[in-house]
């Protein structure tokens, strides 16, 4: 258990300094997606510490108490899928988009017994279309012609993994 | 280390498992209900597996009770992770996401194109917004009363990525406001 304490304390080390990373360089106007790599080495420090004890003095097999058991494994493990689920919760205030699930959620729990039309306003063509259509121009997924957009190659491709998946589910659409 | 090769290799067979019985599960039932399908089969899965697992191992191998029970909770919080990871980075982005409903529709047009006022007709922030109060109806955390909505449950295992959400708004979003004070203050 003392592993994956060391685990976590360096996850939280490491999310406290992309915080302020994060911070500090948009106040100076250079907000960027690469301080997730952060995380990486952050994992890379981790997994020394963690296994460096085991291949100095060995599996310590007289280790009694639960306490001391080492998890190398688990606590590396721990670690890279908490990086993982941080770095979906980071791209939400990075490219400024908020769930409307979660938006939702929310306004029914501050104004309660609220009618569709009252949930409605609170949301707009412009927030959940036109921010996501541009997205999908910037990743190179749709490209835009005059007035007019197009699936790109790439978007192609992603479309057809998405079918796939779709069709395993036996779903006929998402969104 | 055998304890630890343990816990990583139950998780692993829990999340395999939990792959295949959502699709089993998925293809039976109403798109709408996907929230709580989710949530049993997690559970349902998460239980049995690094339960079962854990005691059958720990008795092969002669463990006490107390790593017996480290082993289950831990594959399980393994387990609860790597599930966590799937619906957030696969099924959530496959299922609900509006870019990819975007890119579908586009995609459908071929090589004619769509304008965005034609693809708005399409899809846009009625259907979008209908769509999941449907399912959040159908899931139980909203109910409908009397045209209006309101919450069911006051604690879910939805609200905690919700919450996840707001704290992370908080954290990284810097106020233009307080943009503006810091570089007055970095010019003095």
């Amino acid at each position: 258990m003392i592993y994956l304490a060391i685990s976590f304390f360096l996850f939280g080390c490491t999310a406290f300094f992309h915080v302020l990373l994060h911070r500090v360089l948009t106040n100076h106007g250079m907000k960027t997606f690469w301080t997730t790599t952060v995380f990486l080495f952050g994992f890379l420090f981790t997994f020394w510490l963690l296994f460096a004890p085991l291949a100095l003095f060995g599996d310590n097999n007289r280790i009694s108490s639960w306490i001391f058991i080492p998890l190398p494994l688990t606590a590396s493990l721990s670690y890279i899928l908490l990086s993982t689920i941080y770095i979906v919760f980071f791209a939400s205030p990075y490219a400024g988009i908020s769930s409307p699930s979660f938006k939702i959620l929310a306004l029914v729990d501050r104004y309660p017994k609220l009618t569709k039309k009252e949930i409605l306003r609170h949301f707009s063509d412009g927030e959940l279309v036109d921010k996501r259509l541009h997205d999908l121009v910037r990743l190179g997924s749709v490209y835009k012609q005059g007035e007019r957009y197009f699936v790109s190659l790439q978007g192609k491709k992603i479309d057809r993994v998405v079918d796939w998946y779709r069709e395993l589910l036996r779903w006929n659409a998402g969104g | 280390m055998t304890v630890d090769i343990l816990i990583v290799t139950i998780s692993g067979i829990a999340s395999i498992l939990f792959f295949i019985f959502h699709i089993l599960v998925f293809r039976k039932m109403k798109k709408e209900a996907v929230f709580t399908g989710l949530i049993y089969v997690y559970l349902f899965v998460g239980i049995f597996a690094c339960l079962l697992l854990s005691t059958g191992f720990s008795f092969l191998q002669n463990y006490s009770l107390v790593t017996d029970m480290m082993i289950a909770i831990l594959s399980f919080f393994l387990y609860t992770m790597t599930v966590f990871v799937y619906i957030l980075y696969i099924f959530g982005v496959l299922e609900s996401s509006i870019r990819m409903r975007l890119l579908h529709h586009i995609a459908d047009t071929g090589s004619k194109g769509v304008r965005l006022e034609d693809l708005k007709k399409l899809y846009n922030v009625d259907i979008i917004i209908s769509k999941r109060l449907l399912r959040f109806s159908a899931s139980g955390e909203l109910i409908l009363v009397g045209g209006r909505y309101q919450r069911n449950k006051r604690y879910s295992f939805i609200m905690l990525p919700a919450l996840l959400e707001v704290l992370m708004m908080k954290l990284y979003t810097v106020s233009p406001k307080q943009s503006l004070s810091q570089g007055k203050r970095s010019k003095r």
